[in-house]
């Protein structure tokens, strides 16, 4: 399976409509799978893209677009998630899968799999679920998770790392080791 | 199937099916003309931050910055600015407020400045005001532009610049690592390095290893150094926020 990640070439001028719709059902997305329900995914993202629509004259780079939105939305993520979280008990993360139109027609065993994960990844703690659905799913380097998380590269490598572990004894799946 | 591939599908298909509401892009707008909202009351920001603003505000190059004497001229209102600006032989902004955190204290810290062989080579006073948000403690400190010299932080700590009233404001974070004492050797080589590089600050004196961001904005105005800073311990406090306490202090001049 491959899946192409949307970007914006380095050279083309950056409005608002643009980052918009370039980014806007991956940063969905990726807050639904670091605030783990959609009502906060929502919230998160409309909080992350007015602070982009007010400040986006302070990009000077266009190129690094993704990891300045990223940056803001993760932090939109983890400050709605923590209000919510007052709220809502951890372990209820995910809880109530949402059923989706492609889940339906998706075969059984990929949509089980989803499923663990996504169970999964809520016993993780925050930082390592940000890490981890940054690097897995919104396809960002070392580097710009660093940035976005406000922590050095070697914090992200150890969180990945524990995450990795938590998450292989969790899942209880063989994986191929090569 | 390999660890790597198993989560890249697995995480894809746990999110395939969450697609943007329509309307995203109109409440997006609608908000963002909008007056900025009060943001959420944040939890606890513990005391550390007056330590960390200290060792900010003076921390530079190979001269050692040691407090030679007690606080002086103490204020617990705004009123009394008089007060401070005679212990300081130089006026300074003190707001009420910064973006809704209300003034508590101030006072003025004298400096001895000494160089490498630890001869005291000069003196500097400095302002020292903390202001409260609902439990949340904002530090603001100034002091006499080039006064002394100031090491400028890593360039990869400044997060974003802004002109405000037609000053340049820059805002920081710092990534900050406490120990408990004597496990200071269990930083890493990396940490150690980002530290040398101004990227990163080590410290020790905690229960645990405590991971935590110093967030700062700093400008001149008027002759004076200006910064206002927090210790966060859930990177609750956002850009926005400072540049907003920052508009706040530079607006209280008019």
């Amino acid at each position: 399976m491959t899946h192409s990640i949307a970007s914006i070439p380095e050279a083309a001028p950056l409005d608002f409509d643009t980052l918009f719709e370039t980014y806007q059902t991956e940063a969905l997305r990726t807050a639904y799978l670091i605030c783990g329900n959609r009502a906060d995914a929502e919230d998160a993202v409309q909080d992350a893209f007015i602070q982009c629509y007010r400040h986006l004259n302070q990009l000077r780079d266009p190129s690094k677009a993704k990891a300045w939105l990223f940056r803001i939305l993760t932090r939109a993520a983890w400050q709605v998630s923590r209000r919510s979280r007052r709220e809502t008990p951890v372990d209820d993360l995910f809880a109530a899968h949402e059923p989706t139109g492609e889940d339906a027609a998706a075969p059984l065993l990929r949509a089980d799999r989803a499923q663990t994960v996504r169970a999964a990844l809520a016993k993780l703690d925050e930082k390592q679920r940000t890490a981890v659905v940054l690097y897995y799913f919104g396809d960002l380097s070392i580097r710009q998770i660093a940035k976005a998380m406000g922590c050095l590269e070697g914090t992200v490598k150890s969180r990945l790392y524990h995450a990795r572990e938590r998450m292989k004894q969790l899942l209880e799946v063989d994986f191929d080791e090569i | 199937m390999k660890f790597d591939d198993y989560m890249k599908e697995s995480l894809h298909e746990a999110a395939a099916g969450v697609t943007p509401d329509p309307a995203l892009r109109t409440r997006v707008l609608a908000h963002a003309a909008a007056p900025a909202r009060r943001r959420p009351r944040r939890a606890l920001i513990a005391a550390i931050a007056v330590v960390c603003l200290v060792g900010s505000a003076l921390a530079a190059g190979p001269v050692a910055y040691l407090l030679s004497g007690i606080p002086r001229g103490q204020i617990s209102s705004v009123e009394a600015q008089q007060t401070l600006e005679n212990e300081l032989g130089y006026s300074v902004l003190l707001p009420e407020t910064m973006h809704e955190a209300a003034f508590t204290e101030a006072s003025v810290l004298p400096w001895k400045l000494r160089d490498e062989a630890d001869n005291t080579i000069g003196t500097i006073l400095t302002l020292d005001a903390s202001y409260q948000d609902d439990g949340n403690r904002i530090n603001f400190n100034a002091e006499q532009a080039g006064a002394r010299e100031i090491t400028a932080p890593s360039e990869q700590t400044l997060i974003e610049t802004r002109i405000l009233n037609d000053m340049s404001v820059c805002y920081y974070e710092i990534p900050c690592i406490c120990v408990p004492a004597g496990e200071e050797d269990s930083f890493t080589q990396e940490e150690r390095d980002a530290e040398a590089r101004g990227e990163l600050w080590l410290s020790s004196g905690s229960d645990t290893r405590e991971e935590s961001i110093y967030h700062y904005a700093a400008w001149e105005q008027d002759g004076v150094r200006y910064t206002i800073s927090a210790q966060d311990y859930e990177a609750d406090w956002t850009a926005d926020d400072f540049f907003a306490a920052a508009q706040d202090a530079i607006e209280s001049a008019s």
